[in-house]
């Protein structure tokens, strides 16, 4: 029976995965015909805009779809549309969970995929040594993970996607200055490469589209 | 005959409101029952309860020896028109059937493509902007499409026009009766099942106040008229809805049969008359006893 309120969820939160699919293929366009005007070679382009979508884009396609599927969950129509179904609740949460994982995971692997291709990531990753490679990555994945799930929880709670998603983002942001500043030297050091690494990959990309 | 629907001091309330405060009955295999309450008195939060959507602060629920436990198990037995039917807007009526039909192992799709047809129900109409006539007619077939023993109704003809209600009440609720199906039904026009009721509950201050059986409700409907040999007679306890008593003359509407037999016995009119009174007049009446409209 999962496998069917996962293609429910699939169906409903297909727009919005269509949409930023769309969003990000424009923003590729625009950035190579900008480029094109410019005499840009068109990888640099892409690298610039996918620098931008690494950083910045991850962290809030995992906000945009976890909080619209927790927050989609409790809306009035949604409820009364499906209490008719045979779902049992937990299992309607956790498959729109797992739907809307399955769509950031596909979005977000899209633009890693991209960064590694237009060398963004390997460029960033260069100046760290092998030591902090694993850890930096780990935490960037365990933030971003954290945030998604923080959302859904809080949009689901509170019934609202931006409320929610703010209150995570907010959360995530103590979180981080917590880690940064706590006991734990090799977890502030991580987490200060990751920060420094989120920095250099943004500065990378605004490089390469100035 | 077995009974299929258990209700045991069922209660609910909402914040400090108390809704039910011990619903109790039990509905045997294959009976029509009729739930009649005035708005709010809680019959779509009893029937949520008996459907596992909503759960009960108190009592117990059994429907064909299954009880709601968040499983969702139950919705795969029972049929339910809700009062206010919504689906998917991005599906076609077309679509909500057949994606039902992958949920409901004991889904019929020539039943429900049968159904569609005598509903004149066009599958290719969207579910955004759709008529009540088409949402009622697809929650319809959603909630009988996969053959369920049991039906609740829960004012399954709400704002429908008359030619739909007739299509809907009188064909369909005779047709699944005819089958043998439970069904309990919550309906504002409750005359218009008449035919096919077995019985009729009276919900009143979040308990059912009476039952009655429909036979013995047809022959006993009627409006006792007559003159008291003594005007300030104190009447003892008679199965009258209510008491309209001008000097010696005296009105008494009636649903019981046996309350015209034991006005005869107890000899206290000089004259009596009856007058049958129509099912619509009846139903109202017990909504009256219990809410005070007439």
């Amino acid at each position: 029976m999962i496998s069917r309120v996962i293609h429910l969820e699939a169906v409903k939160q297909r727009k919005l995965f269509s949409s930023v699919i769309l969003i990000l293929a424009i923003a590729v366009v625009v950035t190579n015909l900008e480029g094109l005007l410019r005499s840009r070679s068109r990888i640099e382009g892409i690298a610039g805009i996918t620098a931008a979508f690494l950083v910045g884009g991850v962290p809030l396609l995992a906000l945009l779809f976890c909080s619209t599927a927790g927050a989609g969950l409790r809306s009035s129509f949604t409820r009364s549309a499906e209490e008719m179904l045979p779902f049992a609740p937990i299992r309607k949460v956790f498959g729109a969970y797992l739907t809307s994982l399955i769509y950031f995971v596909s979005v977000g692997s899209l633009i890693v995929l991209a960064s590694v291709l237009t060398g963004v990531l390997t460029e960033s990753f260069s100046v760290f040594d092998q030591y902090r490679y694993v850890p930096t990555l780990g935490i960037f994945l365990i933030v971003v993970v954290h945030l998604h799930l923080l959302s859904f929880i809080l949009s689901y709670w509170l019934k609202q996607p931006v409320l929610g998603g703010g209150l995570a983002l907010i959360f995530v942001a103590i979180e981080i200055f917590f880690l940064r500043s706590g006991s734990n030297t090799r977890i502030g050091e991580a987490m200060d490469t990751t920060v420094d690494l989120c920095l250099k990959a943004a500065r990378s990309g605004l490089l390469r589209l100035s | 005959m077995s009974t299929t629907i258990e209700l045991e001091g069922i209660q609910k309330s909402f914040g400090k409101k108390s809704v039910l405060r011990g619903i109790s009955g039990t509905i045997d295999e294959g009976k029509v029952v009729g739930l009649l309450g005035r708005n709010g008195e809680g019959k779509t939060t009893l029937f949520r309860i008996m459907l596992d959507i909503l759960a009960a602060d108190g009592g117990r629920v059994s429907i064909l020896d299954m009880s709601p436990d968040r499983s969702s198990r139950i919705r795969l037995k029972v049929g339910y028109v809700p009062e206010r039917p919504s689906f998917h807007e991005f599906m076609t009526v077309q679509q909500v059937l057949n994606f039902r039909e992958n949920l409901f192992p004991t889904w019929n799709r020539e039943k429900a493509e049968r159904m569609a047809k005598e509903l004149e129900l066009d599958l290719t109409t969207g579910m955004k902007g759709a008529s009540k006539g088409t949402l009622a007619k697809t929650a319809w077939i959603c909630a009988t499409a996969h053959n369920p023993a049991v039906l609740l109704l829960d004012e399954p003809t709400s704002g429908l026009d008359a030619l739909v209600r007739d299509s809907l009440l009188t064909h369909l609720v005779g047709e699944l009766a005819e089958e043998g199906k439970t069904i309990f039904v919550a309906n504002h026009h409750m005359e218009e099942l008449s035919n096919v009721l077995d019985e009729v509950w009276v919900l009143s201050g979040g308990r059912i106040r009476n039952s009655y059986a429909m036979d013995q409700m047809r022959q006993g409907a009627c409006r006792i008229t007559g003159r008291l040999k003594q005007a300030d007679a104190v009447i003892p306890d008679l199965p009258i809805v209510e008491e309209h008593r001008s000097g010696g003359l005296v009105r008494w509407p009636t649903v019981d049969a046996s309350a015209v037999r034991r006005i005869r016995e107890m000899a206290i009119l000089d004259s009596m008359e009856t007058e049958a009174l129509p099912a619509e007049t009846a139903f109202k009446l017990l909504l009256g006893k219990s809410g005070g409209i007439l």
